[in-house]
């Protein structure tokens, strides 16, 4: 087993990959149309692995306020 | 014997294909979201994987098998299955050590060019398991699917790119969610079968071709 291999051959093409897989050419227009759906967010959750960067919107920021303040009166009784 | 009658020998024989990868894993359920993953990894770095169920069972398995393992320059042996099944009678898989002896005795024998890894979840196991492998350094994944895309990018390198985990986990995250659908438009249970196979491959390069850049068509030169 080498310690680590050195790909250089050169990376293959989606119809490449589907040649050599057998796939039909009208099978790959539909997975590249679930992939670009999927990649777009348009299907499920593809969002897991990047982080919220962007700040909490005025709407967001009020309902943390409301929890809080019902946090606080709760705590006070 | 003539150069050019050399030549013309050299090209009747059938060039096979550099960026192909065997991938021989155990194929029971609690495996599948590392084996999306190792299809994912593999395919993040710009080769296309293969396993004996892609084949029609016509032939005999041993055959299939050994045809595929010739055909790749790479291949990958998950060793993690080796505690006793459930059902009775009590037994390990021998199939995936045989596969790796099948590998390391093709890489010994021919001229070709076969590299060989292997992967284990726990350390150590591998010197108690198969002592025959004394001195190699097994890829640890430690049965989750980050696991294994750590251990193919401590395996493999590119030569102009070298996709990080993020990165792949990028397309693993795409493939996990496009193997639900390939499942529900194809009508099966489960991914270990030719066709689901195939496709998950084919979905696995255009996520790659998106993800990571470099992996996308080159722009032209003028």
């Amino acid at each position: 087993m080498p310690a680590k291999a050195v790909i250089t051959a050169p990376v293959p093409t989606v119809q490449e990959t589907a040649r050599e897989m057998g796939v039909a050419k009208a099978r790959v227009r539909q997975l590249r149309q679930l992939m670009t759906d999927i990649v777009e967010g348009r299907i499920g959750r593809v969002v897991r692995f990047v982080t919220r960067t962007a700040p909490a919107g005025p709407k967001r920021r009020a309902v943390a306020k409301r929890r809080v303040a019902r946090r606080k009166q709760a705590a006070r009784s | 014997m003539g150069r050019a009658s050399r030549r013309r020998r050299a090209g009747r024989r059938r060039r096979l294909p550099i960026n192909t990868a065997f991938v021989n894993v155990p194929y029971d359920p609690d495996y599948e979201k590392l084996f999306i993953a190792l299809i994912a990894g593999l395919s993040g770095f710009g080769l296309i994987p293969h396993a004996t169920l892609e084949i029609p069972g016509s032939e005999r398995r041993l055959t299939r098998i050994m045809g595929l393992l010739r055909r790749c320059r790479y291949s990958f042996h998950d060793l993690s299955r080796v505690e006793l099944d459930a059902t009775p009678p009590e037994t390990p898989r021998f199939n995936m050590p045989f596969e790796l002896g099948l590998a390391v005795a093709l890489r010994q024998s021919l001229r070709r060019r076969h590299e060989w890894f292997v992967l284990e979840a726990k350390a150590h196991r591998l010197s108690k398991s198969l002592s025959d492998l004394g001195g190699t350094d097994e890829l640890l994944h430690g049965g989750t699917p980050r696991g294994v895309l750590r251990a193919l990018t401590n395996a493999l390198a590119r030569s102009l790119h070298r996709p990080t985990v993020a990165e792949l986990e990028q397309i693993y995250a795409d493939l996990a969610t496009a193997a639900g659908a390939i499942k529900k438009s194809l009508g099966t249970g489960s991914l270990y079968s030719a066709r689901p196979f195939k496709e998950l491959v084919v979905a696995a390069r255009i996520s790659a071709r998106q993800r990571i850049a470099s992996l996308g068509p080159r722009p032209r030169r003028r």
